[in-house]
């Protein structure tokens, strides 16, 4: 079990939490001169790395409030949580 | 409000006595009201303030009083209130007015949780079996709310001093909450 810091709550149990996949997807504006392929990338596909990621996660059973979760795919290590709002943080020292 | 032609019958979920113990009492509160306040920024705060003398809850557990009305912190832009069912139309109109000119939104939902309360001595222990929050007396004080989970439902825990907790569960899962908790009462029977 993990520990996860809401932006709003603090630490809760990860059980509260339910994550919603990739962070910091911008809808296109666009859209109107867009191929299906483009649409189709933007819709459907997600990057799977292989270390750092970031996040959507939502406090479900707390505060039912969105925000962005950095972690690592590997050592499941969380580096940072933050409102959606806030500048994606730095990336932790000696990573890609 | 309207007058009703009949009176209305409402099968409640979970009545009366869930189970009693030596060390643990469960038994089910009767219906509160209870309102839903949405809005961002200070503005409401202070017209709810003036209008009911009620300071609105600022941060995570935060729970205040006035005058028989709860304010319980939600999240970031939510607060739920509760009152006695009778005082539920006074205190839902007198907000409504305060914050007319303000950007909000004010919902009955007193239909929408059940309540019970957990007493004594090993109330913190049974809450601790189906809640992943920490039930420590250091960390759950008395005077609090929590927005967590029990067991498979989002619950509402209340700390009211003297090993007593308001657990607040939807409707629909008021059953299996009572069911659970009765179970997990039974090893002090």
């Amino acid at each position: 079990m993990f520990v996860i810091e809401c932006p709003w709550c603090g630490k809760r149990d990860q059980s509260e939490f339910i994550t919603h996949g990739e962070a910091h997807i911008a809808r296109p504006t666009n859209g109107h001169e867009m191929t299906d392929a483009e649409w189709g990338d933007y819709v459907f596909f997600r990057d799977n790395p292989k270390g750092i990621t970031r996040e959507r996660w939502i406090h479900t059973h707390g505060c039912a409030r969105w925000f962005n979760v950095m972690r690592h795919t590997v050592t499941e290590e969380i580096f940072a949580t933050y409102k959606p709002t806030d500048p994606k943080p730095e990336l932790p020292e000696g990573s890609e | 409000m309207t007058e009703l032609a009949f009176e209305p019958t409402i099968d409640l979920p979970v009545q009366g006595e869930v189970i009693n113990t030596p060390s643990v009492t469960v038994s089910a509160l009767p219906i509160a009201g209870k309102l839903v306040l949405r809005a961002e920024g200070d503005a409401i705060a202070k017209a709810v303030k003036k209008a009911l003398k009620l300071e609105l809850p600022k941060g995570v557990t935060d729970l205040t009083r006035a005058d028989g009305i709860e304010a319980m912190w939600m999240g970031p832009d939510e607060t739920l209130l509760v009152c006695d069912i009778d005082q539920l139309a006074a205190t839902q109109a007198a907000i409504g007015k305060a914050a007319a000119k303000l950007h909000h939104s004010l919902v009955d939902v007193s239909d929408y949780y059940i309540s019970m309360q957990i007493q004594g001595a090993k109330a913190r222990e049974v809450l601790a079996k189906h809640v992943p929050a920490d039930m420590h007396p250091s960390a759950f004080v008395d005077g609090t709310v929590i927005r967590t989970r029990f067991a498979k439902a989002t619950a509402v825990l209340v700390a009211r001093g003297d090993d007593t907790f308001e657990l607040m569960v939807r409707w629909s899962f008021a059953q299996y909450a009572a069911e659970l908790l009765r179970v997990s009462c039974l090893e002090y029977a």
